[in-house]
């Protein structure tokens, strides 16, 4: 297996939705493939972070706020 | 009650010192274990032998859209499992405050692929409106007392907490338990008859028959995915103070044309990114916006910096200065690329729902994916890399 074959696979890897035998390869590509294992790992921890980081939060007198807004003006019917 | 049973069935036991159950009202597992753990306000438990079983256990649980669930991982190994992993231990653990989640330990590799492939997996399986969040402080409390216990082989625990009271959900009764050995995952069986609709489902109709609380509450489950989907695309508060407003109030007009064979909140995503794109046309008086703006860039697509990162390296940064560098970086992206990733990764959205949602072929949500994947992490790599050795700043090669 060659690196772009490997990348091509990346995120089925990633996703865990790759069959047993072509994970095996992946991880025998892996085992000879230092680029490989990094952009991997890394790749992994990019997605963990952006998960696991609330970037955008919504504060909650803020969410009360437009909440109240959106339901009084459902009430009346739009 | 489907799930929690499913997920008892399917309790390997390799061990003798490992009892896992599930119960009504909290949970028991090896008395040593849970002497050392407050679970007053732990909902649920689970615990396998391996992570596969961990991971299945969570996808197997039906947490409800909008459930906010609180995951926490954590693994310990058997000594032969050190040896022949070369893991000596890890453990996770979390803060509440922050959200964020911190690898304790020194080990990684294999151990640490899994377990983040156990949150994936989570976050993936449970649906766009469980948001998933990894902010627990009694998971390294537990872990702690999984050291001292007598132990065999246990790989892996997750355990999960979250805010919606289930106890009515929960018919399982505690008591010592005979185990089967372990079971593969394919092997659980599904309780028969008993496929729930989605619960969405149920408040859809309540609020076509009038029950405006029953929008409420929808609006409860989704408003802060909607409030960040809004943010990422605009990049810009006020308009997703506006976005969020109009999204909902949008839906709530169109109810009736909601045909249910789609997710109530895939639906709801769809409108909300069409908002948040005419919300930028609007601001560039006109200009026609779309999700395939920046779209031909070919960074990316094969990885330059092959830098490996530090252990943990958000730990060399502080919160505000890490939600900075996460901010810019994926701000950074390309249009078509960011929203992908967002609806995906962050959201958790399918592929299948991210295409329908921005009406895009699989094939190309696969492609954008790879490439946003690719091109955050090269980004971030500049922050997050190792340091070669004093004398050298920070970005240096």
């Amino acid at each position: 297996m060659t690196c772009t074959e490997f990348l091509a696979l990346l995120d089925d890897l990633i996703d865990d939705s790759v069959t047993p035998e072509v994970r095996a390869d992946l991880q025998q590509h892996l085992r000879g493939c230092d680029h490989c294992e990094v952009t991997l790992s890394t790749t992994r921890k990019t997605i963990e972070i952006y998960r696991s980081h609330e970037i955008y939060d919504l504060p909650a007198g803020l969410r009360e706020r437009l909440h109240a807004a959106i339901m009084a003006r459902c009430k009346k019917g739009c | 009650m489907r799930a929690v049973r499913a997920v008892r069935a399917a309790l390997p036991a390799r061990g003798a010192g490992f009892l896992w159950e599930l119960e009504a009202d909290g949970l028991a597992a090896g008395p040593d274990f849970f002497a050392a753990v407050d679970f007053a306000d732990v909902a649920g438990f689970f615990a396998a032998v391996d992570f596969p079983a961990a991971i299945g256990f969570l996808a197997d649980f039906a947490f409800e859209e909008g459930d906010e669930v609180e995951v926490a991982g954590f693994a310990f190994v058997s000594p032969e499992d050190c040896a022949a992993t070369g893991v000596t231990t890890i453990s996770a653990e979390s803060s509440p405050a922050r959200n964020r989640w911190l690898a304790r330990k020194t080990v990684f590799g294999e151990a640490k692929t899994l377990i983040s492939s156990l949150y994936a997996a989570f976050a993936r399986t449970q649906g766009p409106g469980t948001t998933c969040v990894t902010a627990v402080d009694w998971d390294f409390a537990a872990g702690e007392a999984v050291k001292s216990c007598p132990k065999t082989h246990l790989a892996a625990c997750a355990a999960v907490r979250y805010t919606r009271d289930v106890r009515t959900r929960c018919s399982v009764s505690p008591g010592p338990q005979d185990f089967p050995h372990p079971t593969a995952m394919s092997t659980i069986q599904p309780i028969a008859g008993e496929l729930e609709p989605h619960p969405d489902v149920a408040l859809v109709a309540r609020v076509r028959g009038g029950d405006v609380s029953a929008y409420d509450t929808l609006v409860r489950k989704y408003d802060r995915q909607i409030f960040r989907i809004a943010q990422h695309i605009t990049q810009n508060r006020e308009d997703a103070e506006d976005v969020m407003q109009d999204a909902f109030l949008k839906a709530y007009e169109k109810l009736d044309q909601f045909q249910g064979n789609s997710k109530f909140y895939t639906w709801l995503v769809r409108i909300a990114v069409n908002e948040s794109l005419m919300r930028l046309r609007k601001r560039r008086t006109g200009k026609m916006v779309s999700i395939d703006e920046d779209i031909e860039t070919e960074e990316g697509s094969v990885p330059r910096d092959l830098a490996d990162w530090a252990p943990d390296p958000e730990q060399n940064y502080s919160q505000s200065e890490l939600a900075e560098i996460l901010r810019k970086t994926i701000q950074g992206l390309p249009q078509g690329f960011r929203i992908v990733f967002v609806l995906r990764d962050v959201e958790g959205l399918s592929t299948e729902e991210t295409a329908e949602t921005l009406g895009l072929s699989i094939p190309a949500v696969k492609s954008r994916l790879l490439r946003a994947r690719l091109q955050l992490r090269e980004r971030l790599s500049r922050y997050f890399r190792k340091k070669k050795g004093p004398g050298e700043s920070r970005n240096e090669k």
